[in-house]
């Protein structure tokens, strides 16, 4: 071997997992779309392009929000990644070809009141709760937040049980929410229901916070993930008490229809092409390591559409200082692309890559 | 299994954790080895010890992304029984051929500064990727990386061969220039 051309190489062998990662990406999303541009050509021209075109045709485009609230951006401070718990129905092995997209009827007013025309009956949805509260209901105030949320607060706090931390641990948590679900699985509505727990990062002050809300397992994969996004029930607890109980429903009065997915691997490569959304205030550069790899629906009811993300959890840099995190603890944060395929994805200056 | 019940396994001293490794990441390592050494033999011997190695190395080591840490292993053991092997008497496998590619990148005497070490060039090779587009950055990482022949790589990107080649020709000549503004010695 020469020995320069030796060190270059074992050089290479040292690249970041993330450049390695990424390589492993080539699978057939170049050629899908060589192959998909061929394909089509050869059917417009031959039969009129009956199937494919029309197929496209009768799918919306859609629109990549970049709005995400107010609330500042969106990362979370660990000292391993392992430490954010957020159950899904999704793995990187399950193998997607289609998922559904809504429209998002709603919208807010001047006043930050929710308007809309959608068919979604919110009083039905607040009586269906109140029946299925029982004796519990006189002891609430139940109200309706935002579009289709309600919210169950309780005049007085229900006693869950003695010795329950302010700041549980995950093992305390799970044992929580196993009680909760024996005491008030009756009110949740649900045919499998399963327990997410969510969290386990740190806030400023160095404590770990989790949520605990259940969503139906039952079904397929798509009905599981968009229980998991849109028809959860969460519980709110407060030093061992039960304060209040959230009802989410998602409103799938407007379907757009069922949209191709690409996969995440070719998610990941949009992200390091610079094809993305996100509240954090950081440009990457796209070799950034990536955490944790989720896909979800973004429910806010300030969306253009209810359509699947990738949400990608991203190491922020160590010179990345916006909020001051525990000392020794890593940010992690959160970088958006769409999981329905790019040709469905209208070209705005959010995503036509000069936004970012 | 997933990949932190193996690693949990290896922690454990529970053998397991061979077997459940050569399951899960045997294809992929022995691909690694087998294109730098094109001698299954000598990539199942190196594939072998690349086992050993990571039996030795966790504990302490943790690795976070498990199938790349047994990757590097591999690739390197491959790459020194190559250079064992090609001592005396030349080779064909793709490792060799790859090595001699990179003597294109290899910096002119006369435009360089200093010596860097192994870890401040990867630096500089790492800085050198991430500027070029995401399709010329897989096709280098699959070659000088993973070693993959061209042929395969123009066949899973769906690109000729002759562009792959084309690709990597330049950003050999790229990666040249690059070192050399970056006064590098080797």
């Amino acid at each position: 071997m020469n020995e320069k051309n030796e060190k270059i190489l074992m050089a290479i062998g040292d690249i970041s997992d993330s450049l390695i990662e990424e390589a492993e990406c080539m699978r057939k999303l170049p050629k899908r779309k060589l192959i998909s541009a061929v394909a089509a050509a050869c059917v417009i021209l031959a039969i009129g392009g009956l199937w494919f075109a029309n197929r496209k045709q009768s799918l919306p485009m859609l629109e990549v929000s970049d709005y995400f609230g107010d609330m500042g951006y969106e990362g979370i401070a660990v000292y391993d990644i392992s430490e954010y718990k957020n159950t899904s129905p999704w793995n990187e092995d399950i193998d997607i070809e289609t998922l559904p997209v809504f429209e998002n009827n709603w919208e807010y007013d001047d006043h930050g009141e929710i308007t809309g025309d959608s068919d979604f009956d919110r009083e039905a949805w607040k009586n269906e709760i109140e029946d299925r509260l029982e004796e519990l209901a006189d002891k609430a105030d139940i109200s309706i937040l935002g579009a289709t949320t309600i919210r169950v607060s309780f005049e007085e706090p229900v006693f869950i049980g003695e010795d329950i931390p302010y700041s549980p641990d995950f093992e305390q948590i799970q044992m929580i929410a196993e009680k909760l679900l024996t005491d008030y699985g009756w009110l949740l509505g649900m045919d499998e229901p399963v327990v997410d727990i969510t969290g386990g990062n740190h806030n400023i002050y160095g404590e770990k916070h989790y949520s605990i809300s259940f969503y139906d397992g039952a079904g397929t994969f798509e009905q599981q993930l968009l229980n998991k996004s849109f028809n959860s029930v969460g519980f709110g607890i407060w030093e061992g008490e039960l304060t209040s109980i959230v009802f989410n429903r998602g409103d799938f009065t407007e379907k757009l229809g069922d949209y191709p997915i690409i996969t995440s691997c070719e998610a990941e490569e949009m992200i390091r092409s610079g094809r993305y959304v996100t509240s954090v205030p950081f440009d990457l550069l796209g070799n950034e390591e990536i955490g944790k790899t989720e896909l979800i629906y973004r429910s806010g009811d300030w969306e253009n559409c209810f359509m699947p993300y990738y949400r990608f959890w991203i190491r922020m840099p160590d010179d990345f200082h916006v909020l001051t995190w525990p000392e020794g603890s890593i940010e992690y944060g959160a970088y958006y692309v769409p999981a329905v395929s790019n040709e469905y994805i209208a070209d705005t200056d959010i995503w036509d890559g000069s936004f970012n | 299994m997933k990949d932190s019940e193996i690693i949990d396994l290896y922690w454990a001293r529970d053998q397991r954790a061979l077997t459940e490794t050569d399951m899960k990441y045997g294809v992929y390592c022995r691909t690694i080895a087998d294109n730098i050494l094109r001698n299954p033999e000598n990539a199942e011997e190196c594939v072998n010890d690349t086992w050993l190695n990571a039996w030795r190395s966790m504990p302490p080591h943790k690795p976070g992304i498990l199938r790349i840490f047994l990757g590097r292993i591999t690739r390197n053991l491959s790459l020194n029984r190559l250079k064992y092997l090609t001592a005396e008497k030349r080779s064909n496998s793709q490792g060799e051929i790859a090595l001699s590619e990179l003597s294109e990148c290899v910096p002119s005497p006369h435009n360089v500064e200093r010596e860097f070490d192994r870890r401040e060039l990867t630096r500089i090779i790492e800085d050198f990727l991430v500027k070029q587009n995401s399709i010329k950055r897989i096709v280098f990482v699959r070659r000088y990386w993973y070693m993959d022949p061209i042929n395969d790589i123009a066949d899973k990107m769906g690109i000729s061969q002759s562009k792959t080649a084309s690709i990597l020709f330049r950003m050999r000549k790229d990666l040249k220039d690059h070192l050399e503004k970056e006064g590098i010695e080797l």
